[in-house]
């Protein structure tokens, strides 16, 4: 318990400051009023709407204003969309969640066996041939490996869509085009993409940890009691793996939704990302607060999942061994 | 069965499947690279944002097919004397919802443009008063004659009087008001096309108004959607997902040009780019040099006959452009025929500058944006290396829009010397002299985007002649001067003015206007 709340405001605190650093980033993002109004608008008007706006208070009045309404859930109203911040986020994420829940599923799946044979089987064909791989999706930038596949697989061969998202359907609660074909085919590209960079990280670290286990003591014993191969590898080897393993995976997961900024805008996936870059662009700073402030959140929560992980799975943490 | 007939059978076959396709709903897929902001016609002044409306919201008058002025909600006008306009409005005229259009609705939609969060009060600036006579007449006052009351009534959209205040969308939305605006994310206009479903930044999709009072072309269906990724843009129009893209980047046309099934429709847009040199200050700012240069002219002749425009458009542009002579393109009326550009020469441009004091040249910074007009960031560079053969040394500090606009416009106007450009919006010259040419003076409300500060006295004076008066050629004539002594004291340097550029499919006739207009009850698929 004292775990958790000591936890809980060490977060509070983070998120304060992501918003406070936020803010103050805004002042040079340059003036929201020039992109809200024609050109043809008078500079009184402008001025005007610059005072109602509360643009004209000094900054930390602007920020405790700020932080006091978001508590209570209201981010304000976007200047380049007129509409409610909250609303927009709400229409967005689901875009969002769904390429980085898919991309984050296909680089585990992909990821962790892989990482267990390139670890066994070091000096293999195959195992040489996906580290070389793995070394792509560490290195080509995903925005042309975007491109890449765009004309590869929509220009040139004509089976999968290049840009935006599917159709959706409703499964219990959940709007997602996940759950139809035009959906998934819409997904696949912009999913791969994102997918590859973690694959390489997460493999690497995963073939790093195993060498490192199968060369300590206690696998020689384990060998030495004739235990059967795959008891050796996984249970006693890759389990004590799984602590830096696991810190890794939750931080990348969460840097996913970094990541899909540039991939959403290759595939003109209608997520956070693109919207994100839609209010750079417009000076738009109740979005650009409400994202960094929705990102700090995304980060702040998957490492305190990732603490409570720990928990579970290394005993030494759990019962306060140091 | 012989080879032939089958042959021919095979064309009846395909014929008639043809023919039947063609009476069969027809759907236009557009992506661009931007999307409307907003669906309310009062709140975002953007170009983009209006054109896309005016496909579903009408005025009173419009742009027809040839790009000349004519009646739209309004049947007919007439002026009564020099400051009164009488406009009979269309009969049996109804909005998207199926209520009746008339005189209440475009009363209602002065007042609203005309209203604090409206961005489209300089449309009726102009304007003394407006009344309803009858049901289906309104009159409309003006403070003075104003020959361009229809230019300027061109961009005010028609909004259903009953359909706001049922959703409490009497006035655009109002940043500060707590409740979301209805008439942003809503539309019932009473123009060719309806709103079927809109997501904002993903996708519009737009269907026919079968109770339309005008002729639309074969299109039943647009689908709208942003691609703000250039090169996803035009993958897209390759394999055929959309069926027009704009604006298509400058570097894919030869690729577009190449492929099968596609086509590249431009035409001259109603942009001039011109670069801009400090006159009002004594001191220019983030220079070196003592004093304005500047305030010579033969400083500024030598500035414009070391800028080789005609390369930029050849090297930068890629062809897509023409030679700008002034301030605004040949389809503006006021554009003065006569007048011809300084030609480029690197010995004039530097002894221009020994005579002036600047054998040696001199240090200044150029501002740019990177992200506002086509090429932006490379006309400038361009620019730069120009200058350098004649001794001129540019810092160019190359920026964001966003970055740009709040360092050069009112109230700072921070820049020495710099990349614009202007569109005017009525088509017609005088509102470049209302706002880039005229003599800087933002209480009266005029010259604010006059950031070189450039003031010639006699040219305003001719503009504000031209402002009140009703005969056309005389009217034209003083506006044409005024042009002729602008140029002619080389208040800015004029580059190009830019190619409208576009890709569609081939079966897709495209209707470009030079502001950027896209009609598309004008448009037909084939």
């Amino acid at each position: 318990m004292y775990f958790l709340i000591t936890r809980l405001l060490q977060a509070t605190i983070v998120m304060l400051c992501v918003a406070l650093v936020g803010f103050l980033v805004f002042q040079f993002v340059g003036d929201p009023v020039l992109s809200l109004v024609g050109q043809e608008t008078s500079v009184e008007d402008r001025d005007a709407l610059r005072e109602s706006l509360g643009l004209n208070d000094p900054i930390f009045v602007q920020y405790f204003r700020y932080v006091t309404n978001a508590v209570q859930g209201d981010f304000g109203i976007s200047y380049s969309f007129n509409r409610d911040v909250s609303e927009m986020i709400a229409d967005r994420l689901p875009a969002t969640i769904e390429l980085v829940l898919l991309s984050g599923v296909l680089s585990l799946m992909l990821a962790i066996p892989a990482g267990i044979y390139t670890g066994i089987r070091r000096k293999g064909g195959l195992a040489q041939t996906i580290m070389a791989l793995s070394v792509i999706g560490v290195s080509v930038p995903s925005f042309l490996l975007g491109i890449l596949l765009i004309l590869v697989f929509s220009v040139w061969l004509n089976w999968l869509p290049s840009f935006g998202r599917g159709d959706t359907a409703t499964v219990l609660v959940f709007d997602s085009s996940l759950f139809t074909w035009d959906g998934l085919r819409h997904a696949l590209m912009p999913a791969a993409v994102l997918c590859l960079f973690q694959l390489g990280v997460i493999l690497r670290l995963i073939r790093a940890e195993m060498l490192e286990v199968l060369r300590t003591d206690y696998i020689r014993f384990a060998w030495a009691r004739g235990l059967p191969g795959k008891r050796v590898y996984l249970r006693h080897a890759l389990k004590n793996t799984l602590v830096p393993v696991v810190t890794a995976i939750g931080l990348q997961l969460s840097s996913l939704f970094a990541f899909s900024i540039i991939t959403e805008r290759v595939f003109q996936w209608p997520g956070m990302g693109s919207l994100l870059l839609h209010a750079i662009g417009q000076s738009d700073i109740p979005l650009l607060a409400a994202y960094l402030i929705f990102v700090g959140l995304v980060f702040t929560i998957s490492n305190l999942v990732v603490d409570a992980i720990y928990v579970l799975i290394d005993p030494r943490i759990r019962h306060g061994v140091r | 069965m012989s080879k032939k007939t089958l042959t021919s059978i095979a064309t009846v076959l395909a014929l008639s499947t043809a023919l039947a396709g063609s009476a069969q709903a027809e759907t236009i897929r557009i992506a661009s690279q931007g999307d409307a902001t907003s669906l309310d016609p009062h709140s975002h002044n953007e170009s983009f944002t209006n054109y896309f409306l005016a496909n579903v919201y009408e005025g009173l008058v419009a742009r027809d097919r040839n790009f000349e002025i004519t009646g739209q909600l309004a049947e007919s006008w007439e002026q009564i004397d020099a400051t009164t306009w009488q406009f009979k409005l269309r009969p049996d005229v109804t909005f998207h919802d199926g209520s009746s259009f008339a005189a209440d609705d475009v009363i209602f939609s002065m007042e609203r443009a005309l209203s604090e969060p409206s961005n489209f009060k300089h449309v009726l600036a102009s304007v003394e008063s407006f009344s309803a006579i009858d049901e289906m007449t309104i009159e409309i006052k003006t403070k003075a004659a104003n020959p361009i009351l229809l230019n300027d009534l061109l961009d005010l959209m028609i909004l259903d009087k009953q359909w706001a205040d049922a959703n409490g969308s009497q006035e655009p939305i109002n940043l500060q008001a707590e409740e979301k605006a209805f008439s942003a994310t809503n539309a019932n206009g009473t123009g060719p096309f309806t709103v079927v479903s809109r997501a904002q930044g993903e996708k519009t999709t737009l269907a026919v108004n079968t109770s339309y009072w005008g002729e639309v072309g074969n299109v039943t269906e647009v689908v709208f959607t942003p691609i703000n990724n250039a090169a996803t843009l035009v993958s897209a129009l390759l394999s055929g997902e959309v069926d027009m893209v704009m604006p298509l980047p400058l570097q894919d046309i030869p690729r577009v040009e190449a492929a099968e099934g596609v086509k590249v429709v431009s035409s001259a847009e109603a942009r001039t780019m011109y670069i801009g040199m400090d006159q009002w200050r004594d001191q220019i700012i983030e220079s070196p040099v003592e004093g304005n240069p500047f305030l010579d002219l033969r400083v500024r002749k030598a500035f414009a006959h070391a800028i080789d425009a005609q390369a930029i458009i050849d090297r930068v542009m890629q062809g897509q452009a023409t030679l700008a002579t002034q301030y605004v393109m040949d389809k503006v009326n006021g554009y003065n025929p006569d007048l011809t550009r300084l030609e480029y020469n690197v010995e004039t441009a530097k002894s221009l500058l020994a005579e002036a004091g600047y054998p040696d040249g001199f240090e200044l910074t150029m501002d740019c944006s990177t992200d506002r007009y086509v090429n932006d960031g490379q006309i400038c560079q361009a620019a730069v290396s120009l200058l350098a053969r004649v001794g001129i040394t540019v810092n160019l500090i190359a920026q964001p829009k966003a970055q740009f606009f709040p360092k050069v416009v009112a109230p700072d106007f921070g820049t020495s010397f710099f990349l614009l450009s202007w569109t005017p919006s009525t088509m017609d010259s005088l509102n470049v002299f209302q706002n880039v040419l005229g003599t800087r003076d933002l209480e009266a409300g005029t010259g604010a985007w006059n950031i070189s500060g450039c003031s010639i006295p006699e040219a305003d004076a001719l503009a504000a002649e031209a402002a009140n008066t009703m005969d056309p050629k005389i009217r034209e004539k003083m506006l044409q001067d005024a042009m002729a002594l602008m140029v002619e004291n080389v208040c800015l340097v004029p580059l190009h003015v830019q190619q409208l550029v576009w890709g569609a499919a081939d079966n897709i006739d495209v209707v470009q206007h030079p502001t950027f207009e896209f009609p598309l009850e004008y448009y037909n698929v084939n």
